[in-house]
């Protein structure tokens, strides 16, 4: 483990956190939902660094494309 | 009312908490995480005899990628639950309704308002998450993926078909309720035939074993698919609905 990957896996990490955290406090649903695709993102690219690949795709594809798709749409429902 | 439920932000729900109580709460959940982490640095790294375990027994799974052994074969009675609670959430959302049962599945119309990035981004986007889809299913044998994944991929594609505004699908029609069930049903018709060879339900033959995956991983994908779809499609409202409102 050199320190570079370290780094990265440490920002990774902390960023999944920090973004949960922001996504939590928002003031703003739409803010919201962005930051937990985002976050969505970060938590797939730990995956990839722990080296479970099959979770990390079903993670893009599910936790950050779908349910973001899926909050957006229940956002425009609740505005009506 | 659900607008304060699901935001939880008005103002009388904010001044029920002082601050002090706050920072009591935050201080304890903090020294929690702080405990729990030390614990965890101080654990020794327990043994893993799972690992060992899947990689000597994945000759007799059938696959070579040990997580499509362990979904598909050894463990295949969770992923069976699994899909059938996915049927279970996809009826709960389900638009009920008798008088569109023998209608089509997909209606195409003009849209209200088109978007022509993304219907000329989409010619070129549709066959190739199809095609990546279907390679992510059959790529699940030997490599990280499979039928979740590949299904995600295809709910995806309709996702952005559906956005496009020019299809609107009918999860009334037959072939759609077929398209709900057939991966539960592949997978308990599967899970019972085998028995005629093994006597155990879902211990597949070994000879047979990949083949047999194969075909629950085909039927499980269309399955997801569906359902993702039918999920978005309950709560996307299109915008040529929206003004009859």
């Amino acid at each position: 483990m050199t320190s570079g990957e370290l780094i990265i896996d440490l920002l990774l990490g902390c960023g999944a956190v920090v973004t949960a955290v922001l996504c939590l406090t928002a003031k703003d649903l739409f803010q919201a939902i962005l930051l937990f695709i985002s976050m969505g993102l970060l938590v797939t690219l730990a995956w990839v660094r722990l080296g479970a690949w099959d979770v990390a795709i079903a993670e893009a594809a599910i936790g950050a494309g779908l349910t973001g798709a899926l909050l957006i749409a229940t956002r425009r429902q609740l505005s009506q | 009312m659900f607008n304060d439920i699901t935001l939880a932000r008005n103002a009388e729900q904010q001044a029920g908490l002082s601050g002090g109580v706050l920072f009591v709460v935050g201080l304890v959940v903090g020294l929690v995480c702080l405990f729990l982490v030390f614990a965890l640095i101080d654990a020794p790294v327990a043994e893993q005899p799972l690992v060992a375990l899947v990689a000597s027994n994945l000759e007799q799974s059938g696959v070579q990628n040990p997580v499509t052994a362990v979904l598909l074969n050894f463990r295949s009675y969770d992923t069976l639950l699994e899909v059938a609670v996915l049927l279970i959430v996809a009826l709960a959302v389900m638009p009920a309704s008798e008088k569109q049962s023998n209608q089509v599945f997909v209606t195409v119309s003009k849209p209200a308002q088109r978007s022509l990035v993304l219907e000329a981004f989409l010619r070129w986007l549709l066959p190739a998450i199809v095609v990546t889809s279907g390679y992510l299913l059959w790529t699940g044998a030997a490599l990280p993926g499979g039928a979740f994944q590949a299904g995600a991929l295809l709910a995806g594609a309709g996702i952005l078909l559906l956005l496009a505004g020019h299809h609107s699908f009918n999860f009334n029609a037959q072939i759609a309720r077929v398209l709900l069930v057939v991966g539960l049903a592949v997978f308990l018709l599967v899970g019972a035939a085998v028995m005629v060879s093994t006597g155990t339900a879902l211990a597949y033959p070994i000879a047979w074993a990949g083949t047999l995956i194969l075909i629950i991983e085909v039927a499980a994908t269309l399955t997801i698919a569906a359902i993702l779809v039918l999920l978005f499609c309950a709560l996307h409202v299109a915008p040529q609905q929206k003004t009859a409102r």
